[in-house]
């Protein structure tokens, strides 16, 4: 058993001790904003209503374009190849992480990324895949996380902290209340520093149940989530999680267990930032139910 | 006893043989969504897919469990989608309870201690027919097990205010399932463990307040006296720390988020959270020891 002190329970979430976007989540209230303040992060949010047919078929031009309008977004810069230049350098090994299992990352998602970045001057030998791979990961250096945006019955979020679970070479240490550490492992020296942009597949999220697939909460929110803050990304997508449970069902819908990973990679590992009031949400596109 | 699942279903083919999945390699399988069946007294995993032209597959998953109440209890982590009734056969008398639920191209079955998944990527007319399918074929000749008996020791009313909500009622044996249905602690705070079991349920009422309430009810199952008695006292020094609560075997108290009780029976431990008020509470703690007086009169 731990140390009785550091146990974290119900009644620290209703006192207000922990995070407000973590406690939000448990009880189930709107995750907002409080007093505005110079944002600290900014978060891309593109959506466009064509990413996606009835089918559920990506449309690859279209989510071309979503990408070209992420990495401007992001960037600042007016082309692909200078965002991309702006993000890694020319003779960088790039890890591309994506979910790769159970909800996956959409493989037409990352297929444009690796386009872009060949576009963008970047030798294709270069670009390595390295999900589950700490061994490659340790010679890459950089990093762009592709996960899919979804809930996670054992860690209220399974998404960008998630995405990383495989890199300390044992990913079941961290199933249980561990889980809440999970931001430990973007500050292992061969991932510290090296995520250059976490770009979050949420075409087709997964809002309760996951990781395993359940069409029942699977909605097209045909959307690209993205920055270099992970905190924050991961920060944004919890409140299109939220927003649409409590959409689904009319009333609120708490996130059980509370998503402890954002709290910590915010405020233990400092990854980034936690607080939506110092997050710039730039939006672009298609705005219609953006939960956001 | 064993499924036997059709060879073809319309336009879909079986694929091939099961593929076993071995409670030791479940996380190769579903990485930590493998711990929701550790959760319970899980034996094995028979995967099966079946395959059709232009069409969407179909993924059929029979989770074999050591007993039947652990089947329940996966089914009832979410009785969300619309029950069906696989077994149905013509002038047959009363509806059985709840042992199966459909939505958008997900069907969930309870049936005796097989718990399954079948799963349409795709939803059609045709691929929903094939799922039910699959359902028929699963369930066919299987016998039908009630639910645990500690579910139904649930009363459907607590005094006159307050209403059993069936569909957030769940059979757990572990912190994680417990936590995912209603988050207390970060820690195994009542000592949960697969020689335990637990109902966990909510009541809604408005308790004359003239706003909806929902008042948390646990029981929870111990080996042993001793177990229960030791739950209890990790309970009241973790989540009742820094309260002047009554110390032994039953009482409440007012924190955040409303009034909390606790009350020991034997082996059975029972706990309130959220009632609205002292008389409430004590209400729900009453009710909760019958139920767990109910049954260990049953085991007896």
């Amino acid at each position: 058993m731990s140390d009785d002190s550091s146990t974290i329970t119900r009644r620290d979430f209703v006192r207000g001790t922990v995070g407000a976007a973590v406690a939000a989540s448990l009880l189930g209230n709107p995750l907002e904003s409080s007093a505005a303040t110079a944002p600290r992060s900014y978060v891309a949010l593109v959506r466009n209503q064509g990413a996606l047919d009835s089918g559920n078929q990506v449309n690859e031009l279209v989510l071309g374009v979503m990408l070209t309008q992420v990495l401007r977004s992001v960037t600042g810069k007016a082309d692909d190849a200078s965002a991309w230049r702006a993000l890694v350098r020319s003779d960088d090994i790039i890890g591309l992480v994506h979910t790769d299992h159970l909800n996956r990352t959409h493989p037409e998602l990352v297929e444009a990324v690796k386009r872009s970045l060949k576009l963008a001057g970047i030798p294709e030998q270069n670009i390595w895949m390295v999900q589950g791979s700490p061994e490659k990961v340790k010679q890459c250096n950089a990093l762009i996380s592709l996960p899919a945006l979804k809930a996670h019955w054992l860690t209220g979020i399974g998404t960008v902290f998630k995405n990383y679970i495989s890199f300390n070479g044992s990913p079941s240490s961290y199933h249980d209340q561990n889980n809440a550490k999970l931001g430990e492992i973007w500050n292992m020296p061969h991932v510290k520093g090296k995520t250059k942009l976490v770009l979050v597949d949420a075409l087709r999220p997964l809002c309760d149940k996951g990781p395993q697939p359940d069409p029942r909460y699977m909605w097209q929110y045909k959307g690209l989530i993205a920055g270099t803050d992970p905190v924050a990304v991961e920060t944004v997508c919890l409140k299109v999680i939220m927003q649409k449970r409590q959409a689904l069902r009319g009333e609120p819908w708490p996130l059980s267990p509370p998503p402890m990973v954002v709290e910590m990679a915010d405020k233990r590992y400092g990854l980034g930032t936690s607080k939506l009031e110092e997050i710039q949400i730039v939006r672009i596109g298609w705005m219609e139910d953006a939960l956001v | 006893m064993n499924v036997t699942l059709p060879q073809s279903l319309g336009s879909w083919t079986l694929s091939g043989p099961a593929k076993r999945v071995e409670p030791q390699a479940i996380f190769d399988y579903m990485d930590g969504a493998g711990e929701l069946y550790l959760g319970y007294r899980f034996s094995h995993l028979d995967v099966y897919e079946y395959k059709g032209p232009g069409q969407s597959d179909i993924l059929v998953e029979l989770y074999w469990m050591d007993s039947a109440d652990d089947a329940y209890g996966l089914l009832s982590g979410d009785w969300g989608g619309s029950a069906v009734d696989l077994a149905s056969a013509p002038g047959r008398g009363a509806p059985s309870p709840v042992r199966a639920l459909y939505g958008a191209g997900l069907l969930r079955i309870w049936s005796g201690n097989l718990y399954a998944r079948v799963l349409t990527y795709e939803e059609t007319d045709a691929a929903k027919q094939a799922v039910l399918a699959v359902g028929k074929a699963i369930v066919a000749g299987r016998p039908e097990a009630m639910a645990p008996h500690l579910i139904q020791a649930l009363p459907p009313a607590v005094g006159s205010q307050f209403a059993l909500r069936p569909d957030r009622t769940v059979y757990l044996r572990s912190h994680l399932v417990l936590n995912s249905a209603y988050f207390l602690s970060s820690e195994n705070l009542l000592d949960l463990g697969l020689d335990c079991e637990l109902a966990a349920a909510s009541y809604s009422g408005n308790a004359g307040t003239g706003s909806p309430r929902q008042v948390r009810v646990l029981l929870v199952r111990y080996a042993g006296e001793a177990a229960a008695r030791k739950a209890l006292a990790h309970f009241q020094r973790v989540y009742l720390s820094g309260k002047s609560s009554p110390a032994g075997e039953r009482g409440v108290v007012s924190i955040e988020d409303g009034w909390t009780g606790f009350i020991l029976s034997g082996r059975g431990l029972g706990l309130v959270f959220e009632a609205p008020g002292e008389t409430s509470a004590r209400l729900f703690l009453e009710s909760a020891k019958q139920a767990l007086d109910h049954v260990e009169a049953f085991h007896e």
